[in-house]
């Protein structure tokens, strides 16, 4: 089933699909510039998600992110789950395919979690070639996501904000800016969040995250379980000046609310956006 | 010829009669010798959430392999002969 | 610094208790240790994981209850730590790893129920839209005829049990009018589970006769058995039986015995 959409542009605040929302966004239709859905959710044929996908797309542009690609991995890349994004993204044709900047599985195992990585030259080498390769069989850029972290790697000779820099340029990819992992990362790690942001590539970002972090106390908790705090917001003021008005997008992935509480946080991003001027 | 001979002679015999089947997805309803069917969940968020993955964090504890042996306070202790004993501390 | 290296210790230590080469790679620093940050990933990659479990086996975790389920999974993650991108492959395992978890040991049937939620979950996932000729049986030759095996859909799993595995998972649903307190739980039953176009579906087998022997010449089949044998333990009921199989679509095509497909 292919069907060529007439409406694959992005632009504005969306939210990230969850399949709590599904049947609420069936019967009210609600007024979403786009939905995020996360590919990886969706790569096995025949299942109930891929029928909702089909569904969604018919009313909504939608952009692509996964978790699967681990693209910082020593593994060679899981030709088996590029495959299947491949055909998906022919089939649903999402304005773009994000992932992430880190490792998510090696040796075989898959730890479904964000992993980061040492910032070295050896690994910009490393993550180059495979970005390098994963657009080339894609047929397209990709867009990769600054992750939030809790530790730091002894092995590491130079700044996150550079090595974001150096890939970005190398592999010439574009990036997902997510403020809220830019705050908690700043926050764990104690260095400063505008220096960092600043420093990223305007005219390469494509999308902004936004995301409420938990408060362990010793550090910050990128659960995407909350509401976007005062930081964030102030922080995401700056972001827009930086880059300009690109598309903003929601994620809430834990203690999941109602549709029209995720809705009220992307209309919320909205009018700060139309309150910069740029 | 055997009695089992002829008896997979007459199975094929009937079997190779249905000739084509073809099976899509709404054909499965209404299956026969399944009238005591029972037993329906909706197909609707309980099954679909087994594959959800969010990127993010979990706030959990880093385990700690000594304090795992707890007394299970789950709906077995409801079933009869089925309940749990208090498995032994190390 | 290895990037290979760094990553296997990392895994070492993210599924095991030994942590100490992970954490070897990481600053510390006065607010946290290295161990205690390497701890935020493990305990973040065994709350994804268990998070994942509990889904894909609700009534497990009621049964057991949710925090011992929660220190039981964090066991089961390290025994077996996923090899899949998907989370819907994650969790075969479960149910062989707690028939062998000895703290369960006094609830026998867990186990079995464990089969029954992984079997509605592959069931759930698994997609089927071919079409097959069973004219082509004409052509066999007399010879093979009796070697031949069936093959099963794969949108259908039978699940056979000592206890009352249906009801016990019945009685978890919403809306379900079954009492724990009532169930008769060392009853053994026979069961299929299937999807239609929009719902899974267990049937209940053992009820009367005529199901049973079916659920039985279906279980025969997926343990491999050929005509031949199938005529041998099904006698004279084996015509009905396999047009029953090829009818209810079932039985989705056959192979010549040693051959991969037909």
């Amino acid at each position: 089933m292919i069907t060529n959409y007439s409406f694959n542009k992005v632009q504005g605040c969306g939210i990230g699909l969850r399949l709590e929302h599904f049947e609420d966004i069936n019967a009210q239709q609600p007024k979403i510039p786009w939905f995020e859905i996360l590919s990886d959710n969706y790569l096995i044929e025949g299942t109930a998600q891929r029928n909702y996908l089909y569904q969604l797309r018919n009313n909504y542009p939608v952009t692509f992110h996964g978790v699967g690609l681990s693209i910082g991995s020593t593994d060679p890349l899981n030709m088996d789950y590029l495959k299947r994004l491949k055909k998906l993204k022919h089939e649903v044709q999402p304005a773009w395919v994000s992932d992430h900047l880190c490792w998510t599985s090696a040796h075989g195992i898959v730890t479904h979690d964000l992993i980061p990585l040492p910032y070295t030259e050896t690994v910009v080498k490393h993550i180059v070639d495979r970005i390098k390769q994963v657009q080339d069989f894609l047929g397209e850029q990709i867009v990769i996501e600054n992750v939030s972290s809790y530790l730091q790697f002894k092995s590491t000779e130079m700044s996150e904000w550079n090595f974001i820099n150096e890939i970005i340029r190398q592999s010439d990819c574009r990036l997902l800016l997510d403020v809220n992992n830019i705050y908690v990362s700043a926050q764990n790690h104690k260095f400063d969040a505008e220096e960092y942001l600043f420093a990223m590539p305007a005219e390469r970002v494509a999308e902004i995250h936004l995301a409420g972090y938990e408060d362990r106390g010793t550090h910050l908790l990128d659960t995407h379980s909350r509401p976007v705090t005062p930081p964030v917001w102030d922080l995401f003021k700056k972001a827009i000046q930086h880059v300009g008005h690109v598309p903003v997008l929601i994620e809430w992935d834990n203690d999941i609310p109602s549709l029209e509480r995720v809705i009220k946080e992307a209309n919320k991003a909205k009018s700060i956006q139309q309150g910069v001027i740029v | 010829m055997s009695k089992e001979k002829n008896l997979v002679k007459a199975a094929l015999t009937s079997a190779m009669a249905i000739g084509l089947v073809t099976v899509s997805s709404a054909a499965l309803a209404g299956k026969p010798g399944m009238e005591k069917c029972m037993g329906i969940s909706k197909a609707g968020k309980n099954d679909c959430g087994t594959s959800q993955h969010a990127c993010a964090g979990q706030a959990k504890e880093d385990s700690n392999p000594e304090e795992w042996l707890y007394i299970p306070e789950g709906t077995c202790e409801k079933i009869p002969g089925g309940k749990v004993k208090a498995p032994k501390k190390k | 610094m290895n990037l290979a290296e760094l990553q296997k210790d990392f895994i070492e230590g993210f599924f095991t208790g030994e942590d100490a080469n992970a954490s070897s790679h990481i600053i510390s620093d006065e607010i946290l240790t290295a161990k205690q940050r390497f701890g935020i990933y493990k305990g973040s990659i065994h709350g994804i994981l268990t998070q994942a479990l509990g889904l894909t086996f609700p009534v497990c975790k009621s049964l057991v209850g949710e925090k011992f389920f929660d220190k039981m999974c964090d066991l089961f993650i390290d025994q077996y730590p996923p090899t899949t991108s998907f989370f819907a492959e994650y969790g075969n395992h479960f149910a062989k790893f707690l028939s062998s978890f000895k703290p369960l040991q006094h609830i026998p049937y867990i186990s079995d129920v464990a089969r029954l939620e992984w079997a509605r979950h592959e069931v759930w996932h698994k997609v089927r839209n071919q079409s097959f000729d069973f004219g082509q049986l004409a052509e066999l030759a007399e010879s093979d005829q009796a070697n031949i095996k069936f093959i099963l859909t794969d949108t259908m799993r039978l699940i056979q049990s000592n206890y009352r595995i249906d009801e016990i998972w019945f009685a978890h649903q919403q809306d379900s009018d079954i009492k724990l307190e009532l169930i008769e739980f060392d009853t053994a039953v026979k069961l299929l589970i299937w999807k239609d176009s929009k719902e899974l579906k267990i049937s209940l087998m053992h009820t009367n006769k005529q199901d049973s022997l079916f659920w039985d010449f279906l279980f025969a089949i997926s343990k491999g058995s050929s005509l031949g044998d199938l005529a041998i333990r099904f006698g004279e009921n084996l015509p009905d039986l396999l047009n029953q199989g090829i009818k209810s679509t079932w039985i989705q095509s056959f192979v010549k015995e040693n051959l991969i497909e037909v």
